[in-house]
């Protein structure tokens, strides 16, 4: 594309004024060397002007009131999404705090009246992160497909 | 109100009762009779121990809490709340939990037509038959505003008309 097509392109958004500070002075420098052009913006100046003038047309009041509940309820559709990220977060930090914390609830009770029962339970630290490890394995694998096949649904619905 | 605070309303006052209960059940035997009998926290100083044994089992509280709100949101959302408390309850390390905030459908909505509520992902009201959101006018399923055709049969969808019906 030359750059006389290229400003060409660029004539109507500069009638609109729609262009931007450096589009600007590219057309106005091509417009000083280019009388076609420059006639060409002439032309849709006059148009912008004529429609200009044209009535407005006004949208009916129920359009207005439909189109305005429609971007009420996607705000609020957005506020509610922004909430359930906040809360997932709270909810795994959660998950992760109540796991950390029952580690040293368990070695308390693995040492204390638990030992009566089984007085290898205070060695089974490893056994217990483990079975965490592999809850949380299996817990975060069942909730990525879970949430993978809900959003498609939801897509599809 | 918060949204905080309207949120945490949906936690049944059992739940706080139970939870508060569990908290006193099982931090005083501990403080009182098994922590001052292991080898390794019985040495700690008494202040010590209770802020142990008293800090850690708010977790507790917060677990069972967050189990009340599973049971009072899943009730207000029409799912199956008694499944996915016992999930909350009996999935290790709050899985439960974390699935059923990635798994839980939207809030009803009250039909514009009767006022009854109903589930936000029903084209149509099961009590009046108002539309409660576009069909594809082929196969009858709920499409969205903006999408040229339908993703069910591929039927091309009408362009919305600038006056409803």
């Amino acid at each position: 594309m030359t750059e006389h097509e290229k400003i060409r392109d660029l004539l109507a958004l500069a009638a609109a004024g729609a262009l931007t500070g450096a589009e600007e002075r590219q057309v106005a420098a091509h417009l000083r060397a280019c009388p076609a052009c420059s006639n060409e913006l002439d032309a849709w100046r006059s148009l912008a002007a004529d429609l200009q003038c044209l009535p407005t047309p006004q949208p009916s009041p129920r359009l207005l009131q439909t189109t305005l509940a429609r971007a009420q309820a996607k705000l609020a559709e957005q506020g509610e999404e922004a909430w359930n990220r906040r809360v997932m977060i709270f909810v795994v930090a959660f998950a992760w705090i109540l796991t950390v914390a029952s580690w040293p609830f368990f070695h308390v009770l693995s040492r204390g009246f638990l030992s009566l029962f089984d007085p290898h339970l205070g060695q089974s630290w490893i056994a217990f992160a483990g079975f965490t490890s592999l809850v949380w394995l299996a817990g975060g694998s069942a909730a990525v497909l879970l949430a993978l096949r809900q959003r498609r649904e939801r897509r599809l619905a | 109100m918060s949204r905080f605070t309207k949120e945490l309303r949906i936690i049944p006052a059992a739940a706080w009762v139970v939870a508060w209960l569990a908290y006193v059940a099982v931090t005083t035997p501990l403080f009182l009779v098994v922590l001052p009998g292991d080898p390794d926290m019985g040495k700690w100083p008494r202040w010590g121990q209770a802020l142990f044994v008293y800090g850690i089992f708010l977790v507790l509280v917060a677990f069972i809490a967050l189990i009340g709100y599973v049971y009072g949101d899943a009730k207000r959302r029409r799912m199956r709340y008694v499944m996915w408390t016992l999930l909350a309850i009996f999935i290790p390390d709050a899985i439960g939990i974390i699935l059923y905030f990635i798994l839980r459908d939207p809030l009803p909505k009250p039909c514009p037509g009767c006022g009854n509520v109903v589930k936000a992902s029903f084209p149509f009201c099961p009590h009046c038959g108002t539309a409660l959101q576009p069909t594809c006018p082929n196969c009858g399923k709920g499409v969205e505003f903006g999408w040229t055709n339908c993703p069910h049969c591929g039927q091309q969808l009408p362009a919305p008309s600038p006056r409803p019906a």
